[in-house]
């Protein structure tokens, strides 16, 4: 009785086995089937499918911000009359260059009804004249002499993007039909409460192209990475939700799942998933996703 | 009755054959007007109702289009059911009415129901019918091209703009009034836009909205009438223009002033020539082209319309621009005229066989003359009477006629009168006039009695086939009132124009030489029926084991509706993964295209990939309906590979081809199956249910079980998920922060993405949008949208990433409804197998190994359905029809025994019948049930004509077994006529290999064989038997 028992146990048990193995054979060529395609040399020409080699690569991160320009502070000087009195004479018009040291006026004081001179204490553009022979200077602004050789971009960087923007990194300034590159000197707090930061970058503008209030872009270069591993974007294929790239292997192509890293919208590092020097397609990657889904759709169920 | 009307014939026989005259005249007359088409229009009263609803998703269009416009419907008088696609930017119902509606009245039954409903949709969407045209509508296809080499008047290379403008402005106003052209349909290119492309820096930094520009555009773009003034007598119509005309006109419209400064549009955003975000295109050879459709308006004659567009067209070419050229792709007139050519083809060479068949048989040959006549003059009746009946002359309409049957009656009148006429001569020398119309008159008279009621069985026995409903009623009615009309207008004939044109043109000697033929069959025949009569029991056993052995035979038979058609076009769709775009479709096609052309048997390949301008078929931009259009035969390298070969041959080519599934139909073909039920496949097995989820689930493992079974082609599941969407979900506190509204945000995506209409650009009659969209460069980049800055009230301005949450996932591909009710669709041909068997096998199958969750059904639809309902219907009223015969035995012997005598004639015809499709390989099919149907009344007439005279016979001698052999040996000429007429009358139709052919085919195979079988049972069994019952008299 007992040699029954133990004989229908082991029948049994080498049938379950003999299942399992015929089951996870079917698994594993099932998986296999999954994720090739063979595509022959000529069709693959034909049908445009190009191929390039996984390399090491530099990952440059970007993102776009928008910003206006202002003056700097330190560069503006609002010239008053030192002691109330008649202007006598004004020397310049606005727009006019001075340097520091110039005499802008003279001015009459009414107290020693003598006269004195006012002087600009920086180089820069006079851009108000609110003086005329003649005019009473009591203690309104009479210049204001700004210097436009260094203006300031400042860019909204919302709560979103601020882990990535950090002072120090290169921006590309975009705006009026032309564009400089410079760096990002500071981040501030914004004024009046809004609900984003101020990124300060400085323009040099000797050259006198850029105005103050312009609306600008900056191209903010978060990141340079050396990646060890690169693709081209347009290589990387979602498959079942999974980002794929598909290995050419003489008319074979395979599809890795890769883990992906950081991306510039051209390049895309990859974490794993992939070897230096394997060959993956990059143009017309969709053809081999399109190729493997459909299978799937008629043989996969 | 009858004899005074012979009487009179023969007595006015003049007056006859001007009687005569008249019917050849209207029946030419009539000819004129006769509507030629290949097949008979199949498709039910339907009417498509598409909306357009540019950028909604499939969900949202069901939801807020589909569903109410179905819910509209639901009660219409007459309807039978609807069904309904949502898909992106597009929402179809189609409504099908009960059979007999009037169409036009179903349409004003919608134009109704849907004017109630307009205030539910949302704003700006538009319900419309589809044009007035059914399946067979689409006659005639174009391509527009430009030739190599040509420039426009700017100097520009013709682009695919410029060839849909002159599509849609110069052909199609043309081409519309072209009597009985409904709608002429146009699908790729790009619809001419006039796009603003702002740059969203220069708006941010000027504080301009999408907004401002569109309310800057509209209110400078419009013309204005002022009444008029009179002015010393005159009246002066005023008027104030002020529509753009330009690029220009639009750069200068201004949009804002900043201090005195006006900020045009020039100033914010770039203006040019723009491409529509189009969701269908077309190809040609691998290139991109434009296409337009010619549809036919209902009922109208297809043949006609069709060479009425082509005239048409090369008209138009003149006016085209120089270099633009119109090659048409699709003519319905080749496969009309191919089919026409196999029935006329089929038609005269059985008729021709025919004649000879009566020479050699009578020996006479002004009598074969005679009885040949009544072929074109019941065929002019007939098509008078199809005219009249509003028939169109087609494959199935003309498919049963036999002139061999239709002849018997008149054969039978013929044979009586000439060996009636020579025996008489024989007796008396020449006969006097008076005495050759009294024998023409007895002779007649003698055998009008069993001709009549033969032939009137013969065309009851077509009855049942006008008890189809449906598409096989459509398919079947032609074909059987052809027939009957045919065969009464020979019965007509034989008891008129046959006695009178015997008394006036069989004058002088009548000789009648029994022919070679005849003789040699009477000295074979009389020993062996003595033979026969001898071992009776051994030839009725054999008789039995035959209608056994083929009873057996006909249940491995397999089925089917009607044989294919073969159009000697190819139809393939080539579908893609849901999500695949129209451009990335396009390249795809060009390899796909170039690879087709390989083959030498190609003539031209073109495509539609997606939905064209009106939604007749609505595909989603990942299928593409090809057209492969095949040489003539005798230009192939091999000109005896058969289509299905080629077939195979181009689908193991472009399987090579990465991405791309298959499915091989046919132009014409395609379409039925599609508007019939929905279902572009032999089977289609429906789920219906709520949850998309759940659908899809029980469809797959449905999909699962037919795949095991044996026959299976083409498999799959109805691709409902799989589009990539790219969702921007608005955060609302975030919104709340900025003080902006959720309308805000979805505002700046559909103007930046979609594009906002913003007024109408006219060049004369041609019309043109002004849509407001960022440039292509920035909206197609995914990764700069996050980037997108929202304008905010206080005129700054704040990222989409910061106020939405972008995220890309797989959503609903599409949504079908039927009756109100979403349902998937597993879909499946079936080859090499037959289509009946396979369906019970699957339902078997389906019924046991998938379980349905509750609230989830299933539904069989696909070609055979129709199978199906015919047969069950047929299984009814042959069995009435049987019966009907029987009685009309009865009457004409007043003897159930004699009746019943005959009536065994039917089984071992229909044995006959069973071989001959058997040994051909051929599925039992409704042309094939047809056949038999005929058969059997070829039968009973056989059976008829030998039983009536043994009984005169035997009236008169009273000896049994003298009566039974020489009426039988009497009647062998008679029954061998008719039965040869009859089968050799098939014979061209039956071994015809033409366009058109294969339809009829199997109901030729049929006559032949059972009439074979039926001849040797008539001239053997049937006397036995008639002995055997009468041998205790």
């Amino acid at each position: 009785m007992k040699s029954v028992t133990i004989k229908v146990l082991l029948f049994v048990s080498s049938l379950l086995g003999s299942w399992n193995s015929i089951a996870s054979g079917d698994h594993d060529e099932h998986e296999e089937n999954e994720k090739k395609v063979i595509i022959t040399d000529a069709i693959a020409d034909q049908s445009m499918i190009k191929t390039e080699i996984v390399g090491p690569g530099v990952i440059n991160e970007q993102l776009k911000v928008y910003g206006k320009t202002v003056n700097d502070p330190s560069q503006v000087s609002h010239i008053r009359a030192r002691f109330p009195g008649t202007v006598e004479s004004v020397n310049v018009q606005i727009g006019d260059v001075v340097k520091s040291g110039n005499t802008l006026a003279h001015i009459e004081s009414n107290e020693s009804l003598k006269r004195y001179p006012v002087k600009a204490l920086m180089s820069g553009v006079i851009v108000a004249r609110h003086a005329n022979p003649g005019e009473m200077a009591l203690d309104q602004v009479l210049f204001t002499v700004a210097d436009f050789e260094k203006i300031w971009a400042e860019f909204q960087v919302f709560p979103g993007q601020l882990n990535q923007i950090k002072s120090g990194q290169q921006v590309t300034i975009t705006g009026a039909g032309q564009s400089v590159i410079s760096k990002i000197e500071h981040i501030i707090p914004s004024q009046n409460e809004k609900p984003y930061s101020l990124a300060r970058v400085l323009i040099d503008n000797q050259s006198g192209g850029w105005t103050t209030g312009l609306l600008v872009s900056g191209n903010v270069n978060i990141k340079s990475t050396d990646a060890a591993l690169v693709v081209n974007s347009q290589a990387i294929q979602l498959v079942d939700g999974k980002p794929m790239v598909f290995v050419k292997n003489g008319s074979e192509y395979t599809a890795h799942a890769i883990e992906v890293g950081r991306s510039d919208g051209q390049l895309t590092e990859v974490l794993s998933g992939l070897e230096i020097g394997d060959e993956y397609v990059t143009q017309n990657s969709y053809l081999l996703k399109a190729d493997l889904e459909k299978a799937g759709a008629s043989h996969d169920h | 009755m009858i004899e005074s009307i012979i009487k009179a014939s023969i007595k006015r026989r003049v007056l006859v054959m001007a009687g005569v005259f008249v019917l050849i005249g209207s029946g030419i007359w009539n000819f004129q007007k006769l509507p030629i088409d290949a097949v008979p229009d199949i498709t039910n009263v339907l009417v498509q109702i598409n909306t357009e609803a540019p950028g909604y998703s499939p969900l949202e269009s069901e939801q807020r289009i589909t569903y109410p416009v179905e819910t509209a419907l639901a009660g219409t008088p007459n309807l039978s059911y609807t069904r309904s696609l949502s898909r992106y930017g597009l929402s179809q119902v189609t409504v099908v009415f009960e059979e007999g509606t009037d169409l036009y009245f179903a349409r004003s039954l919608i134009n109704e129901r849907l004017g109630a409903i307009k205030s539910l949709l949302p704003d700006g969407l538009e319900p419309q019918m589809g044009p007035v045209a059914t399946g067979l509508g689409e006659i005639f296809m174009y391509t527009v091209e430009a030739e190599a080499g040509y420039l426009q008047k700017d100097g520009t290379q013709f682009d695919a703009t410029e060839l849909r403008e002159i599509q849609d402005w110069i052909i199609k106003p043309q081409l519309s009034l072209v009597p009985g052209v409904t709608e002429v349909n146009s699908i790729g290119g790009f619809n001419k836009q006039y796009h603003v492309n702002p740059s969203p820096e220069k708006m941010l930094s000027f504080e301009i909205s999408f907004e401002d520009i569109n309310q800057a555009l509209t209110l400078n773009n419009a013309n204005v009438g002022a009444g008029y003034v009179e002015t010393n007598g005159q009246q002066i119509l005023i008027r104030s223009p002020g529509q753009l005309k330009t690029i220009e006109d639009i750069e200068n419209v201004v949009v804002k002033n900043i201090g005195h400064a006006p900020i045009k549009i020039k100033d914010i955003a770039e203006v040019g020539i723009g491409k529509e975000l189009r969701t269908g295109a077309a190809t040609q050879g691998g290139v991109e082209t434009v296409l337009g459709t010619a549809m036919m308006l209902v009922g109208e004659n297809s043949r006609a319309v069709a060479q009425a567009v082509a005239e048409k067209l090369e008209e138009i070419k003149k006016t085209l621009p120089e270099g633009v050229v119109i090659d048409s792709v699709y003519d319905r007139t080749t496969l009309v005229d191919k089919a026409i050519w196999t029935v006329q083809k089929n038609l005269t060479e059985g008729a021709l066989l025919v004649i000879v068949i009566l020479f050699l048989l009578l020996g006479n040959f002004r009598a074969a003359l005679i009885t040949a006549a009544v072929i074109p003059l019941a065929m002019l009746a007939t098509i008078s009477g199809m005219v009249e009946s509003g028939v169109s002359a087609n494959l199935m309409s003309l498919g049963a006629l036999d002139f061999g049957l239709i002849v018997d009656g008149a054969v039978i009148i013929i044979e009586n009168s000439i060996r009636r006429l020579a025996k008489a001569q024989k007796d008396q020398g020449v006969l006097s006039l008076k005495q050759r119309l009294d024998v023409v008159f007895s002779a007649t008279n003698e055998v009008i009695r069993p001709s009549l009621f033969g032939v009137i069985i013969i065309t009851v026995v077509y009855i049942p086939l006008f008890s189809l409903t449906g598409v096989e009623g459509k398919m079947f009615h032609p074909m059987a009132s052809t027939v009957v009309m045919a065969l009464l207008s020979a019965l007509v004939l034989s008891f008129t124009f046959i006695p009178a044109a015997i008394a006036l043109f069989m004058t002088g000697k009548v000789s009648e030489k029994e022919s070679v033929i005849i003789r040699g069959a009477k000295s074979i025949y009389q020993p062996m029926l003595e033979t026969a009569l001898k071992l009776r029991w051994l030839v009725l056993a054999c008789a039995l084991i035959l209608v056994g052995f083929a009873g057996w035979l006909s249940t491995k038979l397999g089925s089917e509706f009607i044989p294919e058609l073969n159009e000697g076009d190819i139809a393939m769709h080539a579908m893609r993964i849901p999500g695949t775009g129209l451009e990335q479709a396009i390249q795809m096609q060009k390899v796909l295209e170039e690879k087709i052309l390989e083959f030498p048997q190609v003539a031209k390949v073109f495509a539609k990939i997606g939905t064209p301008e009106v939604a007749t078929d609505p595909m989603p931009p990942n299928v593409a309906d090809n057209f492969i259009m095949l040489k003539p035969r005798d230009q192939w390298p091999d000109p005896s590979l058969t289509q299905t070969e080629l077939v195979k041959q181009i689908e193991e080519a472009v399987n090579q081809l990465p991405g791309n599934n298959y499915e091989f139909t046919q132009p014409i073909q395609m379409r039925f199956n599609e508007l019939i039920s929905g279902v572009r496949a032999d089977l289609g097995i429906k789920v219906f249910g709520d949850d998309l989820d759940q659908l899809l689930k029980s469809s797959n493992e449905i999909l699962e079980v037919i795949e095991q079974i044996e026959g299976v082609a083409d498999a799959r599941v109805e691709q409902v998920t799989g589009l990539p969407m790219l969702s921007v979900k608005p955060n609302r506190v975030a919104l709340s922060r900025y003080g902006i509204n959720v309308a805000d945000v979805q505002h700046v995506i559909t103007t930046a993405i979609g594009g906002q209409n913003a007024g109408i650009i006219y060049e004369g009659d041609r019309r043109f949008e002004i849509k407001i969209r960022l440039d292509e460069s920035l909206r197609s980049d995914l990764n700069r949208l996050s980037e997108l800055p929202v304008p905010l009230v206080d005129g700054s301005y704040v990222p989409l990433s910061e106020v939405a949450v972008i995220s890309l996932a797989p959503a609903p591909n599409q949504v079908s409804r039927e009756n109100g009710k979403r349902r998937v669709v597993v879909t499946a041909n079936v080859r090499e197998r037959d289509l009946g068997s396979f369906v019970d096998e699957a339902k078997l199958k389906i019924s046991t190994d998938v379980k349905l969750p509750a609230g989830y059904w299933l539904d069989y639809g696909g070609t055979f359905e129709q199978l199906e309902s015919a047969s069950k219907r047929l299984s009814i009223v042959v069995p009435i029809t049987l019966t009907i015969i029987f009685g009309l035995l009865i009457m004409a012997f007043s003897s159930v025994k004699d009746a019943l005598i005959i009536f065994t004639g039917v089984p071992l015809a229909l044995t006959g019948g069973v071989i001959s499709l058997w040994l051909r390989g051929m599925p039992f099919s409704i042309s094939a049930g047809v056949g038999f149907i005929a058969l059997s009344g070829v039968a009973v007439l056989n059976g008829l004509v030998m039983l009536s005279f043994i009984r005169e016979l035997l009236k008169k001698t009273g000896d049994l077994y003298h009566s039974v052999v020489n009426g039988a040996m009497t009647r062998l000429r008679p029954v061998l006529m008719t039965a040869l007429v009859a089968s050799l009358g098939f014979v061209p139709m039956a071994l015809n290999t033409g366009t058109g052919a294969e339809v009829q085919r199997p109901l030729a195979t049929v006559v032949i064989g059972g009439i074979i079988s039926s001849t040797v049972l008539t001239l053997f069994v049937l006397p036995i038997l008639y002995k055997l019952v009468n041998r205790n008299r």
